[in-house]
């Protein structure tokens, strides 16, 4: 193929474009970093890639959802050994009233209870750790392979689960906190009130048909009667988390949704902290009145366009299929679009087993 | 002239996910990748250090399946370049809406009016988003034809169609820095589509 020919002066020129390092490369190299290795985003990539190419692949993959599906059947019907390892750190917490001065076990249905200077640690079967702080009061629900289950009546828990998905269920009185791989901090007043702290992955906050999803670096509240709060990133200004909070109980005022505003992120701002502000604005949009979701719904646009197929009409109507496209056009692991029929298949048997 | 391929240890170190020859080929590339989206962009810095940190997350995230007979350079650039169309489409959807961003800047404006570098690079920010793109890789990064070709998921024929137009633009855009030849008067192709 014979190349256009180039007149050497214009090229001559156009090798003076500018080379231009990006600021901060340590700072970009940090980040890129922390991407990559983010467990939660490494199972985005694979949900979205992976897809059947050919018949037989499929077919295989039939068979083994079918296979997997008998296996979760039977795993359903087993229940493991139902207690938990319990070893006091500080103090003397006390399992089922009796007070414990080295390692015990705590089986389901038993409460282990710290005083103010007491504190121990569970062993969540082998996914996991649980360390429950002074002040608290928590019952053992469920031990099994496929669930574990807690119940916090009040004090503080610090959970590190490495696990797949929904397998490590925290109750409190105001909200179900479900893992989805991760590590956080829980903590539950005497009024009820639960207030989250994810240092790592995602929880899911549920209270009946409301549901907020809390990713690393974020807080949400939930008070009792109230639906879970909207996670907000943990350098958030204290007066915005006020208006915020006094937004998500219905009690806020176009001001208040002034000051939350004006704490968000900007487009100027790179992409990491912008999707930090966008988490914050999409379950916010989610619980003020149309009014304010107008106002919203430009700076979510701002920090990330939304996909084909969604439109501001759309959204501002609180269509749940366009706000959860949108969501996973940005965290690709929420979406059941994005992942092939088998997969889909896959989870719902999981989901169902370990029900 | 090209730059030499990287090392096989360093390619394979970072198909094993290795952070140390990631480092390595983000210290080689990072400049190239954010030149190329600086411009592309037409100089909105916060917009290109997004896209680059895209472009390398979604390298090392699939570098386990980047096929050794290809070439890292032209992969890596294809990821760039996609990266760069896509951010461009983004940006139009938000300018459609009505709430542009503030970051959002109209070219790269020459700092020194006697810096040639300066007038070339608002010269090339006003071509159309294809030929720009083209002519970026061509000259920041000294790819080849059919590099080109392969990057942008093209035939050599249209690359090379392109790049005849982009040259057609830019010199006479560009004429005015030759002795004798005064400032360009014809208008300028700055479509963006």
């Amino acid at each position: 193929m014979s190349q256009t020919p180039e007149p050497r002066e214009l090229e001559e020129l156009l090798r003076h474009l500018p080379l231009n390092s990006p600021p901060e490369p340590d700072a970009l190299w940090e980040r890129i970093q922390t991407e990559v290795h983010a467990p939660v985003d490494g199972r985005a990539v694979r949900f979205v890639r992976r897809q059947v190419r050919s018949p037989w692949l499929a077919a295989a993959a039939v068979l083994l959802a079918i296979v997997g599906g008998g296996t979760a059947g039977l795993l359903r019907a087993y229940r493991a050994p139902s207690a938990w390892k319990v070893v006091p750190l500080a103090g003397a917490p006390a399992v089922a009233g009796d007070p414990l001065t080295e390692a015990g076990a705590l089986t389901t249905g038993q409460w282990l209870v710290t005083d103010a200077v007491s504190s121990a640690r569970l062993s969540v079967g082998r996914i996991g750790t649980v360390e429950v702080g002074p002040g608290s009061r928590v019952r053992l629900d469920r031990a099994g392979l496929t669930a574990h289950r807690l119940t916090v009546e009040r004090g503080s828990l610090h959970a590190v689960i490495s696990a797949p998905p929904r397998l490590f269920f925290v109750e409190t009185p105001s909200v179900l906190a479900t893992d989805l791989g991760c590590a956080y901090t829980l903590e539950v007043d005497s009024a009820g009130t639960s207030w989250l702290h994810v240092t790592s992955g995602w929880v899911e906050l549920k209270q009946g048909d409301d549901i907020s999803l809390v990713p690393t670096g974020f807080i949400a509240e939930v008070q009792l009667g109230h639906r879970p709060g909207t996670p907000y990133a943990v350098e958030l200004a204290e007066d915005a988390r006020a208006a915020l909070h006094r937004l998500d109980t219905g009690e806020g005022s176009a001001t208040d949704l002034d000051v939350v505003l004006a704490a968000m992120y900007t487009a100027s701002h790179n992409i990491t902290l912008r999707h930090r502000s966008w988490i914050t604005l999409w379950h916010l949009l989610q619980r003020v009145d149309p009014d304010d979701r107008r106002r919203v719904y430009p700076r979510l646009v701002s920090l990330s366009a939304p996909p084909s197929g969604v439109t501001m009409e759309g959204i501002l109507a609180l269509d749940r299929r366009m706000l959860k496209r949108w969501r996973a056009d940005l965290y690709p692991m929420w979406s059941e679009e994005a992942q092939p029929w088998l997969t889909r298949i896959g989870r719902r048997i999981w989901n169902w087993a370990i029900r | 002239m090209a730059e030499p391929e990287l090392d096989a240890d360093i390619l394979e170190g970072c198909r094993r996910g290795d952070p140390e020859a990631q480092r390595r080929v983000y210290e080689r590339y990072r400049d190239r990748v954010y030149s190329v989206a600086l411009h592309y962009l037409r100089g909105d810095h916060a917009a290109a250090l997004d896209v680059t940190q895209e472009v390398f997350v979604k390298a090392f995230r699939a570098a386990h399946g980047f096929r050794t007979d290809a070439r890292f350079s032209t992969w890596l650039y294809r990821i760039a370049a996609n990266a760069c169309i896509d951010e461009l489409r983004r940006r139009r959807r938000v300018v459609l809406f009505g709430d542009i961003p503030s970051a959002i800047h109209p070219a790269v404006e020459p700092a020194d009016p006697t810096d040639l570098s300066g007038e070339v690079a608002v010269a090339v920010s006003r071509l159309s988003p294809k030929l720009r793109l083209a002519v970026l890789l061509r000259y920041l990064d000294d790819l080849s034809y059919d590099e080109i070709a392969t990057a942008l998921d093209c035939s050599v024929g249209t690359i090379a169609s392109r790049l005849s137009r982009a040259h057609a633009i830019l010199a006479r855009q560009l004429a005015h820095l030759h002795p004798g030849h005064p400032p360009p008067e014809e208008p300028l192709d700055v479509t963006d589509a």
